[in-house]
């Protein structure tokens, strides 16, 4: 029969690709563990309706506020995309990547990742790229932030750069083989464990305190995206203690939002104002704010954010139409369920914080 | 442009796609530009290299083929006696042998300048205390241009060919050109010769589904060997081999089976990837190794290791000297002494053990590569000598030539040129105060010292290569017999694809590449 070869050789390569595919999946981190930022990007496309508010940033944003209380107190949706050192290119083409999706009334840009241009660390890339659909703003966003020696072809073949994790198998990687759990809350990553504000590394001079010009190109990619879409660009620098902020950096900002006029806010500049006590509402010295520190920055971002026009307390309201969504999704039905969630992952970090002056799941032994 | 990366796999995909596009008759053109834009891939600049040995090579030969029909064309014209022709063909001969002196003189001048400058400056330094001054000579550390050693030695083998007159020189300088730069042998050999792959090269060749199928599965084995073994046991033969007052006692055994076997795996994986890469476009290279861990003496070993490497010395080196004036008056003088044993044997010792120190600093420019070389041309002198008394033995025992002795023969064969491999990374008084070592300290419980613990190979890694090794001593057992690609071939369609899968699956997951490997650079591009 003739036909038999050629199905015989189909079936084998489809058999093949399924077993690869198999492997693939089972070496790829789970992030479900001590680091589950791995999975912030991936949990966006998971959404079910469209967000008012963006925010986009690196640690100092997904650490340092809370959507779920902006929505409880203010009726703001919104939502993180943020990751563990994202840097200002791979905030822009999320924010493409986004608008994929849905056209948000205001974006949120955290400016410390003014700081750097490149990656110094790839897993970090690769926690920010590997669960970022498929699409010219991913493939953008690899070929503009990728360490010399990153290959595209191992981020469209993640196997090719984790299949060396087959010494190192855990049973998290079959637990979660289907799929890993959620993490995080609307992109927010919580923290119920207190660790004061300390001793920090006294800042160190430097010979230049100029941006790179690559991040002021990306920045001002960001605005003209936001500008072309109708969004309201809001420029913001979070209340951490370190690593340091300068004042030149500051005078730098001030003028760029200042020239394009831009609302810019230096959380540090408030903290008095928003409330915060470096002594309980910080997990790590004063680097990030924990859930009680990022409650207390929603409180104080709600009244601005919902100052712009588009961003509604959209409490009792069903969801627009947006590109990626169903319009008519009763709103507190689904923003209910993330409270729960919500409240639920904080009681129980409070109670085993409360008992074991740590939380098991971050404590590295 | 490393033969196992990225890079090299989309390379060849799409050359070999546009190879079978083209119509034939261009087939060897568009190989030619793909082996230039290979080797410029590297650093543009060094293409100026090859390109330099192939020019002056291709018209030095020319030159030398045209007194060959200069000479041919004035004895038929002018149609001299004997003796007259006889004069004549000596000139002519005078003035090729001119030609073919200049050209190796150039190009291997190149090398030498290139390769052992640093060589020679360091034993200046050396020589400068000595003298009773002070300071020191500055290094070059010019960088080589890859396969320098592979492309000089293939080209000087053609001009001296044409000047034996074995064939006629190429005129074409293009294709001379693609002879030289053929990429997937340009940087590791093997080193071929101009008629044998001139054939090859520049006939056209259609799509054949097999050889092409039999190509892939020779570069995935390649792939095998490389990654799976030889870059999986690398760092811990590294640390073992760079630290002998570390490891010492049974870890001296260790290095020395680890290197012998990163060794092979690394260069006969390589070999695999670029005659398997060749046949892929149709064009058969020779083969370098044929299961050298399956020989009964050091000679024979090293008939089936680097074949191309010894073939060339062979023909090139030791039959010249050996049949040369001054060993044929040096052998002389010796009989006239009344050594006639002697003056039989010094031709062939002395050609023995030039061949021996040029393979030696050929494949290192330091002293310890040339006492690794001279140490393999003594061995077998010595084992020469001795022959009678081997014969004597079998004589005597008729029985010892069993299949157990032989498998004997084959473990000592193996672990003496093991032995030898210690002068490459070891310096000479550090060879024999290891071996002493092994022998007086060396015990099994050493391996679980915490030493062992810090080569880095866990668990996961030694069953890979327990595995690794298992299949390659399989495969190993199956040639003797014939191709194993042949016979895998005759086998259903399921069973064949299953093996093949595996074993890319295999080296997809188990290999050591990527990010964390500091893999990828074969041992034998240094040369």
């Amino acid at each position: 029969m003739r036909w038999k070869k050629p199905v015989c050789v189909l079936l084998l390569a489809a058999a093949g690709a399924a077993v690869i595919a198999g492997l693939q999946r089972l070496v790829e981190p789970k992030y479900m563990g001590l680091v589950v930022e791995g999975n912030f990007t991936s949990e966006y496309y998971e959404e079910t309706t469209p967000h008012d508010v963006i925010f986009l940033g690196n640690c100092e944003v997904y650490e340092n506020i809370s959507p779920i209380v902006l929505w409880r107190e203010f009726g703001i949706t919104s939502y993180i995309r943020g990751n563990a050192q994202q840097l200002i290119a791979q905030s822009y083409y999320l924010l493409e990547d986004t608008l994929a999706y849905e056209t948000p009334a205001a974006v949120v840009f955290n400016v410390s990742a003014m700081q750097q241009f490149e990656q110094d660390n790839e897993s970090y890339n690769r926690m920010t790229m590997d669960g970022m659909r498929w699409s010219s703003s991913k493939w953008n966003a690899i070929r503009a932030t990728r360490m010399e020696d990153e290959h595209i072809i191992e981020y469209i073949f993640p196997i090719l750069r984790f299949h060396s994790r087959f010494k190192e198998l855990e049973p998290d990687d079959l637990k979660y083989f289907m799929g890993s759990g959620k993490v995080a809350h609307n992109g927010y990553y919580l923290r119920a464990d207190v660790r004061p504000a300390g001793d920090l590394p006294v800042e160190r001079r430097r010979s230049d305190y100029s941006f790179d010009p690559r991040c002021w190109e990306y920045l001002e990619k960001i605005r003209t995206l936001c500008e072309q879409n109708g969004i309201r660009l809001v420029l913001m620098k979070a209340p951490s203690l370190y690593p340091a902020w300068y004042d030149q950096w500051e005078v730098q900002i001030e003028e760029y939002a200042a020239e394009h006029d831009l609302t810019y806010v230096n959380c540090l500049e408030v903290s008095d104002d928003i409330g915060i006590d470096f002594s309980t509402d910080t997990y790590d010295a004063g680097l990030h704010m924990n859930v009680y520190g990022a409650e207390k920055m929603a409180r104080y971002w709600g009244p601005i954010l919902l100052e712009i026009p588009g961003v509604e307390d959209r409490r009792g309201t069903v969801s627009g139409a947006a590109r990626g969504y169903k319009a008519g999704i009763g709103l507190d039905t689904v923003w209910q369920e993330k409270c729960d969630f919500y409240d639920r992952m904080k009681a129980s970090q409070e109670e085993e914080f409360a008992r074991l002056g740590y939380i098991k799941q971050f404590y590295i032994q | 442009m490393s033969l196992v990366s990225y890079e090299f796999l989309a390379f060849f995909a799409i050359a070999a796609l546009l190879y079978y596009l083209v119509p034939g008759r261009f087939q060897w053109m568009l190989l030619l530009a793909v082996s230039i834009l290979f080797y410029a891939g590297g650093g543009a600049v060094y293409l100026l290299y090859p390109l330099a040995t192939a020019v002056s090579t291709w018209f030095l030969a020319l030159r030398i083929g045209k007194e060959d029909s200069v000479s041919k064309a004035y004895i038929q014209e002018h149609k001299p006696d004997k003796e007259q022709k006889k004069a004549y063909q000596a000139h002519i001969r005078k003035r090729k042998k001119r030609l073919m002196i200049a050209g190796i003189l150039l190009n291997f001048g190149i090398l030498a300048v290139l390769k052992y400058t640093d060589f020679f400056l360091q034993n200046l330094n050396l020589l400068i205390p000595l003298a009773g001054e002070d300071g020191s000579v500055w290094q070059a550390g010019w960088l080589l241009p890859l396969g320098i050693s592979y492309y000089t030695f293939q080209t000087m083998g053609y001009l001296i060919d044409v000047f034996r007159g074995r064939y006629k020189p190429e005129k074409n300088l293009f294709r001379f050109m693609l002879f030289v730069t053929y990429f997937p042998q340009m940087t590791s050999g093997p080193i071929s010769r101009f008629d044998l792959l001139r054939e090859e090269l520049f006939r056209e060749h259609a799509f054949d589904g097999t050889q092409f199928t039999f190509g892939l599965w020779r570069i995935l084995w390649g792939f095998f060997k490389k990654l799976v073994i030889a870059d999986r046991i690398a760092p811990a033969v590294a640390m073992i081999t760079s630290s002998p007052e570390t490891y010492d006692g049974i870890y001296v055994l260790l290095g020395m089976l680890g290197y012998t076997l990163r060794l092979y795996a690394d260069f006969s994986g390589c070999m695999d990837i670029v005659i398997g890469t060749s046949q892929c476009f149709g064009i058969r290279l020779p083969e370098n190794f044929q299961r050298p861990f399956g020989a009964k003496n050091l000679s024979e070993l090293w008939r089936r290791w680097h074949m191309t490497l010894t073939g060339w010395f062979r023909e090139y080196v030791f039959f010249p000297v050996s049949t040369s004036r001054f060993c044929r008056a040096v052998s002389h003088l010796a009989g006239k002494a009344g050594l006639k044993t002697l003056s039989k044997k010094l031709p062939v010792y002395t050609a023995n053990l030039i061949v021996w120190f040029v393979t030696g600093i050929w494949h290192g420019a330091a002293w310890n590569f040339v006492l690794w070389g001279l140490a393999n041309g003594i061995v077998m002198m010595v084992s020469q000598e001795f022959a009678e008394l081997y014969r004597g033995f079998h004589r005597r025992f008729p029985k010892a030539d069993g299949s157990v002795y032989g498998a004997f023969q084959k473990v000592r064969t193996g672990l003496l040129f093991s032995v030898l491999l210690m002068f490459q990374y070891y310096s000479f008084g550090t060879v024999f105060a290891m071996l002493g070592s092994l022998i007086t300290t060396g015990r099994l419980s050493q391996l679980y010292d915490g030493r062992f613990a810090e080569l880095g190979l866990a668990g996961a890694d030694l069953a890979v290569l327990a595995a690794g090794l298992i299949l390659m001593l399989a495969v190993s057992v199956l040639q003797e017999s014939g191709s194993v690609r042949k016979r895998l071939a005759e086998r259903p369609l399921v069973l064949r694809y299953t093996a093949v899968f595996l074993l890319f699956a295999a080296i997809l997951v188990t290999g050591c590449y990527g990010r964390g490997y500091d893999a990828s650079r074969f041992i034998y591009n240094q040369f």
